[in-house]
């Protein structure tokens, strides 16, 4: 029985969804940009500003539905979380645009900078993971899915905890690097708290239940 | 110190073959409103109608099962009907003033259980008005018949004929769904004013309105009791499925 | 057009009867008015002896007063009764078919049954008291009905929310039921007066006679009456109609009277009963 206010879930869903693919391909672009030097820079920040106003639709068409329906129960979780999940959608934007702007800011030759105990293929890999997984349990809902996230989470920040403390002892005359190094590791463990977020509204949606899967 | 006003008990209603009421048991919070909410038949008037033992009055009415109003049974066998329903006062659903004065239908109720008379009497109708919020619109024309008010003033009159005897309990059977979106207004805000002092219970099918003005709510679907609990938890993330059906509008 | 010419048609089959009522009701009014010659007001107040129609005037007001007395208070109370109190739906049904067989009963049989019991059996003779109890049944079917309608007409809301205040059975019709019907029952009341202020057959035996000297001193007495008075100077008497026109025309007056208050007191009190008015 089709109710009055699924059409605008319907709407506002897509455009999620949409938002969460476009994201996904924006981290990815900007990893690239980072790891292999490919200058995407300028395609990154277009994406990012397209997500930081689809964010905003999001949010709007999210309070139209409020004002125009009054949502109870899973309707009223789901749309809260969607506008959570659209600014979470935009953060991974803005951090990937970040990423690509340490590197063409910095002006740093990458292949001066790897260190070797760096896991950098490790935890960009880990990362982008929790991003694909972050979307599919928006996709799907999926509880279990979400819960993985758990896991994913504790080890991107063990890794990165581990490169701060590797990073303090570095000599001086790589500071060049050390800071470039300092600031990538540091997006991709916010990307990956978002992704939590993500996981946590998941489960939100579905049992009612605010879990921390950080 | 919260305290719970009413206790229901394995309440079960027929009327002649008609189990109407399945064993119901739930407690009704002090100096709350608590709404309650089903859709049509399933048996929210019959519930309320329990609280004041109205169903006695119906031919082929059954009961059986327990109703505690402040620890004292209401079933039992030497329990004053006339003073129970004095101290649990009931609101219509359609305003049904008497065809008298405004001042008469106030007074009716202290005038048969013999409270009050003269200036005494005056006062509470002053009072019972002001409660009601209507004191102000009715003040000069306290003679002239109750049909000449509109109907959200009609409702209010009767609101305040249920305040006159000093009732503890105030039992409201869709109180708004005859009225215009503004006087349901001026009702709500009275209802949740009047929560202070009174204990206050709603039948609406109106889910907003359950969610407006209601503490607690009740969710009785085919005359089974499926959900109670605080109004935010039962709107926000209900416990059964159907209590989340209903109020998502996926079947009603 | 044949919808307008159909309207039409039906508004001429329709209106022809009215018509014919109103040209036989113009009739009898002519017929009655050439007997205004006969009467002259002193006669309304000369006794019978001296060629008036005093006792006659006075004994049919008696015989409707004492009637009403019975019939009146019984018959409220037996429409209350039916209507707020009855319980079982099997049992009232009897009692209305009932009522509605009295209805229908001829005024001769129930004049013969009031001579059998009220005037034999019960030793009253042909007296007002007789009467009173015979016209008296005659009044209580259209008393009980009319007042059960009015009783019925009442929003039981008002009630409910008599109980609901927490008063009494009893109370609550009392102080809302009663007061808003009570248009309705006091004209219900005087259509049962009209309809037997004109009886003939039921006082034929039970309590009138020809002529009597002065008006009964006591209830056990016969009495004269403006009816039974027309009955027996036409049949027995054979006196010429002019002369009875005069009785018949203030007879027919009473009876009117009586009618026209009831249509008045119901359209007056329509006004106190908002409830009938659609909202």
């Amino acid at each position: 029985m089709s109710r009055l206010i699924d059409a605008g879930l319907e709407q506002l869903s897509r455009l999620i969804f949409k938002m969460g693919d476009l994201a996904e391909k924006t981290v990815l672009l900007s990893l690239d940009c980072y790891m292999k030097g490919v200058d995407v820079h300028e395609k990154v920040r277009v994406l990012s500003e397209t997500l930081v106003s689809l964010s905003e639709e999001a949010e709007d068409k999210a309070v139209e539905l409020i004002a125009r329906y009054q949502p109870v129960a899973s309707d009223l979780r789901t749309i809260k979380s969607y506008m959570k999940i659209a600014y979470d959608f935009s953060r991974y934007g803005r951090y990937a645009w970040d990423i690509t702007h340490i590197h063409k800011r910095l002006d740093i030759k990458l292949d001066e900078c790897r260190f070797p105990w760096m896991p950098l293929e490790e935890i960009s890999g880990k990362v982008l993971r929790m991003v694909h997984t972050s979307i599919e349990a928006i996709k799907k809902h999926d509880v279990a899915l979400a819960k993985t996230l758990n896991a994913m989470e504790r080890e991107v920040d063990e890794i990165y905890y581990r490169c701060l403390d590797k990073l303090v002892e570095q000599p001086p005359p790589l500071t060049g690097c050390v800071v470039s190094t300092l600031l990538f590791i540091r997006h991709l463990e916010r990307i990956a708290d978002h992704a939590a977020y993500i996981g946590e509204s998941v489960i939100y949606i579905v049992t009612g239940e605010r879990v921390s899967l950080r | 110190m919260v305290n719970d006003k009413i206790d229901i008990r394995n309440l079960n209603v027929w009327f002649r073959d008609n189990h109407v009421l399945k064993d119901v048991s739930f407690k009704i919070r002090e100096n709350a409103v608590t709404a309650i909410m089903g859709p049509s038949g399933c048996g929210k008037t019959t519930l309320i109608r329990a609280i004041n033992r109205m169903n006695d009055l119906i031919y082929g009415c059954r009961t059986s099962g327990d109703v505690y109003i402040d620890g004292h049974n209401i079933y039992d066998g030497n329990i004053n009907v006339y003073e129970l329903r004095r101290k649990v006062g009931m609101v219509f659903q359609k305003p049904n003033p008497f065809p008298k004065s405004i001042y008469e239908n106030v007074a009716f109720g202290p005038r048969i259980h013999k409270v009050a008379s003269g200036r005494e009497l005056d006062e509470i109708v002053e009072r019972s008005l002001r409660e009601a919020a209507l004191w102000d619109e009715v003040k000069d024309r306290l003679h002239d018949n109750a049909f000449n008010l509109s109907g959200g003033q009609q409702q209010r009159l009767c609101i305040a004929r249920a305040l006159a005897v000093k009732p503890e309990i105030i039992l409201m059977d869709e109180p708004c769904s005859a009225l215009d979106p503004a006087a349901t207004a001026k009702i709500e805000a009275l209802i949740r004013r009047l929560s202070k002092k009174y204990t206050v219970i709603v039948v609406t099918h109106n889910l907003q309105q359950a969610a407006r003005i209601s503490d607690f709510t009740a969710f009785l679907y085919m005359g089974k009791l499926i959900e109670y609990g605080d109004t935010k938890s039962v709107f926000e993330n209900p416990h059964s499925e159907l209590t989340e059906k209903y109020i998502t509008g996926k079947f009603g | 057009m044949s919808g307008q010419t159909g309207e039409r048609v039906i508004f001429a089959i329709l209106g022809v009867p009215m018509l014919i009522c109103m040209l036989i009701f113009s009739w009898i009014l002519s017929l009655l008015l050439t007997g205004i010659g006969s009467v002259r007001w002193e006669l309304l107040t000369v006794s019978a002896l001296q060629g008036g129609m005093f006792e006659m005037i006075v004994g049919t007001i008696y015989l409707l007063l004492g009637a009403t007395a019975i019939a009146g208070p019984v018959g409220i109370l037996a429409a209350i009764y039916l209507v707020e109190y009855a319980p079982s739906r099997g049992l009232t049904r009897i009692i209305d078919q009932a009522i509605n067989n009295l209805a229908g009963v001829p005024s001769i049989v129930i004049g013969l049954f009031g001579y059998t019991f009220f005037c034999r059996h019960l030793r009253l003779g042909v007296s007002l008291t007789a009467g009173w109890l015979t016209l008296a049944l005659m009044m209580l079917p259209i008393v009980i009905r009319g007042s059960e309608e009015a009783l019925r007409m009442v929003p039981a809301s008002f009630k409910e929310a008599a109980l609901a205040l927490g008063a009494t059975r009893w109370k609550a019709i009392s102080s809302t039921t009663l007061p808003a019907a009570a248009p309705g029952v006091v004209t219900s009341v005087i259509l049962g007066i009209a309809r037997v202020a004109g009886e003939t057959a039921a006082i034929l035996f039970t309590s009138c006679v020809l002529i009597t000297r002065g008006l009964p001193r006591s209830p056990l007495e016969p009495v004269m009456a403006l009816s039974y008075n027309l009955f027996v100077k036409i049949v027995a008497l054979g006196t010429p109609a002019q002369k009875v026109f005069g009785v018949a025309l203030v007879l027919f007056m009473i009876v009117t009277s009586l009618s026209l208050s009831a249509i008045l007191l119901r359209i007056h009190y329509r006004k106190g009963q908002p409830w009938l008015m659609i909202r």
